[in-house]
């Protein structure tokens, strides 16, 4: 931190570097220091919390989907985790950069939020937990002030929740900078036939990766049917998504396609 | 600025203490500096995997890793993997299944499958195909290098 301090405006974090060495040889960025915070030992575990998960920000994205305990608590994440990039990209990029690098696109978000995830932000005045979904404020920006990403921190689960993510891309493969991701975890009452808590997150329709709060209110308290999961697909593409045209594609594809992957993810978890 | 660090790194089973520029990548130090030209310099940007190598046992893309990085580690290029003069048995089942055709992409592919291999012996189909998603090969010999890397598995099992 003090290190920070010092260098002030002229450094640039380090963790995996499989965005930070890309946008330096391309000119993006141009640093006078840059600072390896991939050995800084607190930031490089994986640990249970209560029924929960810390993250460390410096865990690279390949151990976390692999680890068995990120595995058997959290499918979802392990899911999402396993397709973020190739498997020489899950090696190198970590958690914290993928977030703190705050691509709408990100893999990783539409998961963490949907299991609402926090992150803590450790800097010279202290620190502060701050909810995932409070963490980015624009393309690439995120609240961050001249502080460190440290942790992840993914709370206890319902255990009949379920979690589903869909990832569209041009090649179908994990190396795709995704056009639209969806992450769904819902949870059913004992009887499974009504909505209790339902956490839709889109990724790549909106400047920052969000939850889609129209569809989720849609579901709640309402029997889980064809009816309500077409509704809430609706407003999923129509309220929630606020997507742009880009090289990628159509801001109508992808209101087209948020509503295709939302109805699905909810079909899926409507089953039995 | 011409500020250099010193680091130690095993390349290849072999230790060496190197001075690096702070901006130069994993791959310019192989290449260039070592004259280790095996492996390959394609996209520059993660995309290809044509400069896979093999860095304390886990595949990278050697152009997005700075040299200073690898200080203390152990990397694995394609020109450490035979022994003693006997092919590794990816090198071989390259060849015997036509796996190689410009060639270009073969480091990689082999680096990316030995780490695979490495991790997990019992890959099947499905895990290779998610291993090698990040090498690509403009020759698009790809069912050639899926079945050369399924049988060097095969051959690494002891099966033959």
């Amino acid at each position: 931190m003090s290190l920070m301090e010092k260098l002030d405006g002229g450094v640039s974090l380090l963790a995996g570097g499989t965005d930070l060495l890309v946008a330096m040889k391309d000119g993006r960025l141009r640093h006078r220091t840059l600072v390896d915070i991939k050995h800084i030992s607190n930031l490089g575990a994986i640990r249970p919390e209560d029924a929960g998960l810390c993250l460390g920000a410096a865990v690279n994205t390949r151990t976390i989907a692999r680890s068995p305990l990120v595995k058997e608590r959290f499918p979802l994440l392990s899911q999402a985790l396993a397709v973020l990039g190739s498997m020489q990209i899950g090696n190198r990029a970590t958690i914290g950069g993928n977030l703190a690098n705050a691509s709408p696109a990100a893999d990783s978000a539409p998961a963490l939020l949907a299991l609402e995830a926090s992150v803590k932000l450790v800097g010279p005045q202290g620190e502060r937990l701050v909810p995932l979904e409070n963490f980015f404020s624009g393309p690439g920006k995120t609240v961050l002030e001249r502080e460190l990403l440290t942790e992840i921190h993914v709370p206890s689960a319902p255990d009949q929740g379920r979690g589903v993510f869909y990832k569209l891309g041009p090649r179908g493969a994990p190396e795709d900078i995704c056009i639209v991701s969806v992450a769904v975890f819902a949870v059913p009452d004992a009887s499974k036939r009504i909505w209790t808590d339902v956490r839709i997150a889109l990724g790549a329709v909106a400047p920052t990766p969000i939850r889609a709060r129209n569809a989720e209110k849609a579901l709640l308290g309402q029997l889980i049917e064809g009816r309500t999961v077409e509704d809430a697909a609706r407003l999923a593409a129509e309220k929630d998504a606020r997507p742009i045209s880009d090289i990628r594609g159509s801001a109508s594809y992808r209101r087209a396609m948020v509503k295709i992957l939302v109805a699905r993810a909810l079909e899926q978890l409507s089953e039995r | 600025m011409n500020i250099t660090h010193n680091i130690r790194v095993i390349i290849n089973g072999q230790t060496r203490e190197i001075s690096v520029a702070p901006n130069e990548t994993l791959q310019d130090l192989l290449r260039y500096r070592l004259g280790l030209v095996g492996t390959k310099s394609g996209c520059e940007t993660g995309d290809c995997g044509a400069c896979t190598v093999i860095v304390d046992g886990k595949a990278v893309n050697s152009c997005l890793v700075l040299a200073v990085e690898s200080n203390g580690s152990s990397v694995t290029t394609i020109e450490g993997i035979s022994s003693n003069g006997e092919l590794h048995p990816l090198q071989q089942a390259f060849i015997d299944h036509g796996a190689v055709q410009c060639g270009f992409c073969t480091p990689g592919m082999i680096l990316a499958a030995k780490s695979l291999l490495d991790e997990d012996p019992n890959a099947n189909e499905k895990d290779i195909r998610l291993a090698l998603a990040g090498n690509l090969c403009r020759c698009t010999g790809y069912v050639s290098i899926l079945k050369a890397v399924a049988a060097a598995g095969k051959t690494l099992r002891g099966g033959k």
